[in-house]
């Protein structure tokens, strides 16, 4: 059985407060954190680093979050890849438009830590079951 | 009009040829025409029931409908074939004649007489029974009747159908039924009259009384029925065109119902839309459509005039051609200078037939109704113009709702995530660690308040009716202070410089203050260490002010942009700044208030220059925002004139202090 536990972590978003804040959350509970802020590079180091999680801000230069998720969700080897989407777009069609492009989460801003920690716990047990 | 005429000649010739068929069939021959004084009472008796025709309305057409067959049954049985033709023509005749008719029709009438006649005639001939007192001869004779007053209404049906240019089938259908009536009456009088004839000769002389009566009876009948159906056509015209409707459809339902109300062929309804400009519709059987200027010219003019039906010759020839071909026409409108004016006028087949008014009466009463309906659909076009508009406006709210919520929702995240991160960590951060969470959730702190800040003053200055001061500012002094303030604030070196020294412009000093203020402000933070020169001038209509900077500048895509609400070039620089990306956005609004305007332009060897125009305050303020003017305490007597659009003065007097 392959080891599936969540260990790295790739945050893109262009907001440095936010970033640093995962940073701070995420390392502190024992997880990695590889940080982008722009989509392309986004995209680029997913691809090449093939992280455990993906932490995605909607609004970005270059390449939206959305279109980074499609890109991701397309490519055999980063299809499996759960991608939790953040952002301040809180309509229902916003969020709709998360569900459909195949977010596994979708987290509107202002987020609270604990809720993303949950669901990276809840991601935790899963994968090893 | 020469096809019609060539026509009618040739319907009237037609029953020549006919007549002389008959005759030549029937052998007719002049001697035994018969008594000629029996002739000649015939052809009077024939002429005064001519004189006394009932004119029946039935939708367009007239029917006129006479005692003639009552007449022609007696003299069936008084004259030979040919003497009966000669009565009826003579009679015919005469009855035109009296009746001032123009030769043309009364060669017609009696040509169209001879016709029908002589096949009653021959046909009752045929018959041979001439027993007056025999059941079997008024069966006869009412079968000539029959026979004349069919090939007669199938003549006058032609000639309708001629000048109407309508389907011959048609007309004869419509009034049928009542000529058929009106001959069974008519005939049936005859034989009445024959029968007490037979009784004493002079024993028909006690019908006339009877005759009178009915026939007066009947007339006023039929006026009155005539006049009942008006009125209610007319309420049921005033309900159908209650409802609300656009201005167009309005005329368009009202000219239709005009048109039927008053049995017309055309009809046009005309009333000055919501710009003040008239305009009409025309209405006839091929359907409604616009009415050119000139038509309404037209309809205008005869409305202003005495009469309320014309003929038409009586219709100016210079209107003419501009209206629709009719007979005769009946107009109305409501007075000129009521609120809701509308003119209606309704064109028809039939001519005038004298002083009869109740045609214009009912017109003049639906008019009334028709500048109320015209007045609705104004109002109901105002309503959905001023719907639509907040619908915009609505729209436009929301957006910028979404946008600022978007914008109030990421310092908020920041702020909130570092506490968050504070409280949860708190034993696990290392003191720098510390250090920056609580200096993040300041800063963030801090700038959601100048982004709420900004926000407000962005809503009111979106308010139109802003209420501005006017006070005379002497750049020098003014921008001289403002720049030693803001040196104070930002450490920026600025440089001012105002050309002529004496340079004055009329404007609400806090606003300008506000104003330049930020300019500098903008200045100092994206182009940090760059001189900035405030310049002041004096430009034809007024004064403009331009903030120099020579920093890294803005490119050409972008310099409209930039004055767009939360629009931010380069992001990151802006949360270490803490821009709130409605800086410039600002600046516009209130240069606008100001009555001028605020452009972007590049700074020769790179950098931005603000440009702000505004009015010197000595000609016009803008007026698309009422502005309260409010005399100030001034260094100077100024008596000035501001005059605003509508062309209203108001003087604005200072006063030494």
């Amino acid at each position: 059985m392959s080891d599936t536990s969540v260990r790295r972590v790739l945050v893109a978003d262009d907001d440095p407060d936010i970033v640093e804040l995962l940073r701070l959350n995420l390392e502190s509970n024992g997880y990695q954190v590889t940080s982008v802020e722009n989509g392309e590079d986004a995209r680029a180091v997913a691809l090449a680093e093939l992280p455990d999680l993906v932490v995605l801000d909607v609004m970005m230069p270059k390449l939206n979050g959305l279109e980074v998720l499609a890109a991701l969700k397309a490519h055999d080897s980063t299809r499996e890849i759960p991608i939790v989407m953040l952002t301040a777009r809180a309509s229902d069609n916003d969020v709709w438009e998360g569900w459909q492009a195949g977010a596994d989460y979708y987290i509107t801003k202002p987020f609270d830590l604990d809720e993303l920690l949950r669901f990276i716990g809840y991601l935790q047990v899963n994968a090893t079951l | 009009m020469g096809t019609v005429t060539r026509k009618v000649a040739a319907l009237a010739t037609a029953h020549l040829v006919v007549a002389m068929a008959v005759a030549l069939g029937g052998r007719w021959t002049a001697s035994e025409a018969g008594d000629l004084s029996t002739i000649a009472v015939l052809a009077g008796v024939f002429a005064i029931v001519g004189l006394f025709p009932m004119h029946l309305e039935l939708s367009r057409h007239a029917c006129t409908v006479t005692l003639t067959e009552a007449v022609l049954v007696v003299a069936l049985f008084q004259v030979s074939p040919a003497g009966v033709v000669l009565a009826a023509a003579a009679g015919e005749a005469i009855a035109c004649a009296l009746q001032r008719q123009r030769p043309g029709k009364v060669a017609f009438n009696t040509a169209a007489v001879l016709g029908p006649v002589a096949l009653a005639a021959q046909l009752f001939e045929w018959l041979g029974v001439r027993d007056a007192a025999s059941p079997a001869a008024w069966a006869t004779a009412l079968a000539a009747a029959a026979v004349y007053a069919v090939v007669n209404h199938a003549s006058t049906s032609a000639v309708i159908s001629i000048t109407a240019r309508q389907h011959i089938g048609r007309i004869f259908l419509a009034s049928v039924a009542t000529a058929a009536t009106a001959t069974v009456v008519s005939a049936s009088l005859g034989l009445c009259v024959l029968a007490l004839a037979e009784v004493t000769p002079a024993a028909p002389l006690l019908v006339i009384p009877l005759i009178l009566a009915v026939g007066l009876a009947t007339r006023s009948l039929a006026v009155q029925r005539a006049e009942h159906l008006r009125f209610e056509r007319l309420y049921e015209a005033s309900s159908r065109t209650s409802g609300l409707q656009g201005f167009e459809d309005a005329l368009a339902t009202l000219a239709a119902e005009a048109r039927s109300l008053v049995t017309g062929s055309a009809a046009i309804c005309c009333a000055p839309d919501r710009s003040g400009v008239w305009r009409g519709v025309v209405i006839d059987d091929t359907g409604a459509v616009a009415a050119d200027p000139a038509a309404v010219r037209a309809v205008r003019q005869l409305s202003g005039r005495a009469e309320v039906e014309f003929s038409e010759g009586a219709v100016p020839k210079v209107l003419r051609p501009h209206l629709p071909a009719s007979r005769s026409v009946v107009v109305a409108s409501t007075a000129p200078d009521s609120d809701a004016p509308a003119v209606l006028a309704v064109f028809r087949e039939i001519d005038v037939a004298g002083p009869d008014t109740s045609r214009s009466d009912v017109l003049a009463a639906f008019a009334g109704h028709c500048a109320l309906t015209v007045a609705n659909a104004r109002l109901y076009e105002e309503v959905e113009d001023s719907l639509r508009q907040q619908l915009d406006v609505n729209r436009q709210k929301d957006d910028f709702v979404a946008a600022v919520s978007h914008e109030l929702k990421t310092p908020l995240t920041s702020m909130l995530g570092a506490l968050s991160t504070l409280r949860r960590l708190t034993t696990r951060l290392t003191d720098e660690q510390r250090e920056r969470l609580v200096e993040v959730a300041e800063r963030q702190g801090q700038r959601l308040h100048r982004l709420i800040d900004d926000l407000l003053t962005v809503a009111a200055a979106e308010d139109e009716h802003v209420a501005c001061n006017s006070e005379s500012v002497r750049l020098l002094e003014f921008l001289g202070e403002l720049a030693d303030d803001l040196h104070a604030a930002t450490e920026a070196v600025i440089a001012v410089h105002v050309e002529p020294d004496t340079l004055i412009v009329r404007t609400d000093a806090l606003k300008l203050r506000q104003l330049v203020a930020n300019l500098v402000e903008n200045a100092s933070k994206y182009a940090p260490g760059s001189e900035i020169d405030v310049l002041a001038s004096a430009v034809s209509g007024g004064v403009a002010i331009c903030v120099v900077d020579h920093g890294p500048g803005i490119p050409e895509p972008d310099r409209e942009r930039v004055f767009e609400r939360f629009v931010q070039l380069d992001q990151s620089s802006t949360r270490t700044k803490g821009g709130t990306g409605l800086g410039l956005y600002l600046c516009r609004q209130l240069a606008r208030i100001l009555g001028g305007g605020l452009t972007l332009e590049e700074t020769t060897g790179g950098g931005c220059t603000f440009v702000l125009a505004l009015p010197s305050g000595l000609g016009g303020v803008r007026p698309s925002s009422p502005i309260r003017v409010v005399a100030t305490g001034g260094d100077e007597v100024h008596h000035e004139q501001q005059e605003d659009e509508a062309g209203l003065a108001a003087s604005i007097t200072g006063e030494d202090r």
